[in-house]
């Protein structure tokens, strides 16, 4: 069972070392989505050598769209991560599933298409593609999730904002033009809230287009020990560093039991009440149409 | 090589009749089970068949849409229900999951299966992908532009298919769960409650920077890619989609029927503007939201996105339709459909043909004359004086410049 975080800075693989990451995400520039930080492939080659020498793993964030005229950039990634052998790339795109198999890599391929893979026969079907893993739905009961790991294994995301909307729009762009303001698409900390809602959800927009996360923190803690033969990631898109970093730790804890995991989960809505830590789709059925609403 | 399919939808049999004969080559529906677009008034087998048996006899195919996402306990009799629309006749299935897909290969081989835009595939590796996983054909994502279609189209193994009009999600389709997250609708599902139209306000840190006169809204305008078919004919696409199972007759048949004069004009080499000017007014009757192109031309800018609009507006254009007609008398039983006022000026249609005429006195069925029509679905005797069939429209002409659909 492995514990998967993002890479903020690799000044700090110290730190992430030592709070029990056992695999650091790096995000390359155009291939990569939702990065915590894109690093140009200059200082990811130097970023591989110093994580591997500490004998942690490394993955490649590579969970953009493929358009036709990026299939090159993807080729050439995947080369460079081969060569660098690179412990596992991350991807949605099937396409990418396809030129990584004319390379003989597809098994050290993640498929994470963040809504996609909710029951076990399509795990199965695309682990048997010969791919390491895949990335478990988070819009399932947590009985699902334990029927699905059973079965098959698999990445479960146990803590960050949910990824919500990924439009290839520029959707912040379009509307400052509209309403004549100045562009401030560029800006951090950009939230949207619904004109009856309070909830502050993050939105961002970049090469890759508008991105809507949850203004809750999905956080399975009291949940983990029951959770066997899968692997737990960590998403740090809308969480700082110091937050991911207290989060493996705290993960790590509850894994070896030595913190309670029900214990911790009340912990952390207690003390990080602007991450509004919650369960997300785990206790509930979002089966409802509007027929019966 | 062979023309170019329509794909119209149809949310019921009545709407899958006219997507046919007003010049759809295939319709495309969704069962009972398995499928998105749970207001749909979705189609019990015994309709699927009836829905296959019409399309075959006017030469058009049936496909339905198995496109849900399922989760662990949503699989149970896909195998049976697979089996039976192989056995009903039904050409194709659309589906999204690897799973679906591979049972279709296995229990019911005679299906196509054609891999849904819930899939979002934007490259031809992603093809090649499906063609060895058995697939036969695949719906690009609405985010390819027309230069990629036409890459795409070059390299792949399989038939694409590309939608040409209608509603367009935001998000990178399948890939979105605002509805799960704000209603606990599941999308993926058949749950959709189109949270991404719905008024925004912007923050930056805990400071408002919306305009409040003008929320932040992730609504789109419909795509409507009229001026892109001859592009796509030449780029050798399979089959021009058309979004929609929730829509009315009226919409189907008035947008089914422009792109079949469109698509059939092309072939023969006769489009010219005023031509084109026709279609693009006759698309303009259907109950779309404002259109625009979508991302033919590339990524869609400020204008094509909608603020302070949800959902389509209601034309109320469409006045009736026409149940029978004595060709002697020239007698005509129509159902209204909206309000209208007798001695106005109306258009009739059928698949072939439009006609104008003043509107004749109406009466119903004890013979009292109608003042003003206003109860939908009442049945009406007019005198109509050239032929018309079962399953043509009346419809008001309306002055657009003061047209308002919202």
């Amino acid at each position: 069972m492995k514990i998967i975080a993002d890479c903020y800075d690799i000044q700090h693989l110290d730190d992430y070392l030592n709070c029990g990451i056992d695999r650091l995400i790096l995000s390359p520039p155009t291939t990569s989505i939702r990065p915590v930080r894109v690093f140009d492939m200059s200082e990811i080659k130097n970023m591989i050598l110093s994580i591997h020498e500490k004998q942690l793993e490394v993955g490649f964030n590579m969970l953009n769209f493929m358009m036709e005229e990026t299939i090159g950039e993807f080729q050439d990634q995947l080369l460079f991560a081969k060569k660098m052998q690179v412990d596992a790339i991350y991807f949605s795109d099937m396409g990418v599933y396809q030129l990584a198999k004319e390379i003989q890599m597809e098994n050290k391929l993640i498929y994470q298409p963040s809504t996609l893979i909710t029951n076990s026969n399509d795990a199965s079907h695309y682990l048997s593609l010969g791919l390491k893993n895949v990335v478990l739905s988070r819009e399932i009961t947590f009985d699902d999730l334990k029927r699905i790991t059973q079965k098959c294994g698999g990445e479960v995301v146990v803590f960050g904002r949910n990824p919500m909307m990924h439009s290839r729009r520029r959707l912040l762009s379009s509307y400052f033009e509209f309403i004549h303001q100045k562009d401030q698409s560029d800006e951090e900390n950009l939230y949207l809230m619904e004109e009856n809602r309070d909830e502050k959800m993050p939105v961002f927009q970049d090469e890759t287009g508008t991105h809507v996360l949850s203004g809750s923190t999905f956080c399975l803690f009291k949940e983990v020990d029951q959770l066997k033969n899968c692997d737990f990631k960590i998403e740090g898109k809308g969480i700082d560093e110091e937050m991911m970093i207290q989060a493996s730790y705290d993960l790590h804890q509850i894994l070896d039991h030595t913190i309670n995991g029900i214990e911790m989960f009340e912990q952390y809505q207690r003390k990080y009440p602007k991450y509004n830590i919650n369960d997300g789709f785990m206790y509930k059925k979002t089966s409802l149409v509007k027929e019966v609403l | 090589m062979s023309r170019i399919e329509l794909l119209s939808p149809a949310g019921d049999l009545e709407r899958l009749k006219i997507a046919v004969l007003y010049g759809a080559d295939a319709v495309y529906i969704g069962g009972k089970k398995f499928s998105l677009r749970s207001r749909a008034s979705n189609f019990d087998l015994d309709t699927i068949q009836k829905g296959v048996e019409f399309a075959n006899k006017h030469g058009a195919h049936v496909h339905v849409t198995v496109n849900m996402i399922p989760h662990e306990d949503d699989l149970e009799d896909l195998e049976d229900y697979l089996m039976e629309l192989e056995k009903r006749g039904v050409h194709a299935i659309i589906c999204a999951s690897l799973s679906v897909l591979k049972a279709a290969k296995r229990v019911a081989p005679r299906l196509e299966v054609h891999v849904s835009t819930q899939h979002s595939t934007t490259n031809s590796k992603a093809v090649e992908f499906w063609k060895s996983q058995g697939a036969d054909r695949v719906v690009l994502a609405r985010e390819c532009d027309l230069n990629e279609i036409k890459m795409i189209s070059k390299k792949t193994p399989l038939p694409l298919e590309v939608f040409i009009h209608g509603g367009m999600c935001i998000s990178y389709s399948g890939r979105c769960t605002l509805s799960n997250h704000m209603t606990n609708r599941d999308a993926n599902r058949g749950g959709c409650a189109q949270s991404c139209r719905w008024k925004y306000r912007m923050l930056k840190e805990d400071q408002f920077i919306h305009d409040p006169d003008c929320l932040f809204s992730m609504s789109s305008k419909d795509m409507m890619a009229a001026c892109y078919i001859q592009d796509l004919i030449d780029a050798n696409v399979c089959s021009l989609k058309i979004e929609g199972r929730m829509k009315s007759l009226y919409y189907v048949a008035t947008v089914i029927r422009a792109y079949r004069m469109l698509i059939d004009r092309c072939y023969e080499g006769r489009v010219d503007e005023a031509f084109m000017s026709m279609i693009l007014d006759e698309l303009s009757r259907s109950e779309n939201r404002p259109t625009s192109i979508g991302f033919y031309e590339g990524l869609p800018k400020a204008n094509d996105q909608l603020y302070g609009v949800n959902g389509a507006g209601v034309t109320q254009e469409y006045i009736a339709s026409v149940l029978e007609y004595d060709e002697q008398s020239q007698i005509a039983l129509i159902q209204v459909k909206n309000h209208f006022e007798m001695k106005i000026e109306v258009e009739v249609f059928g698949p072939k043909y439009t006609k104008k005429m003043v509107l004749n006195d109406c009466f119903d069925m004890d013979g009292n004359q109608i003042e003003v029509a206003n109860k939908p679905m009442q049945l009406l005797r007019t005198k109509i004086p050239f032929k018309v069939e079962k399953y043509d429209m009346i419809r008001k002409i309306v002055d657009k410049t003061n047209r308002n659909v919202y």
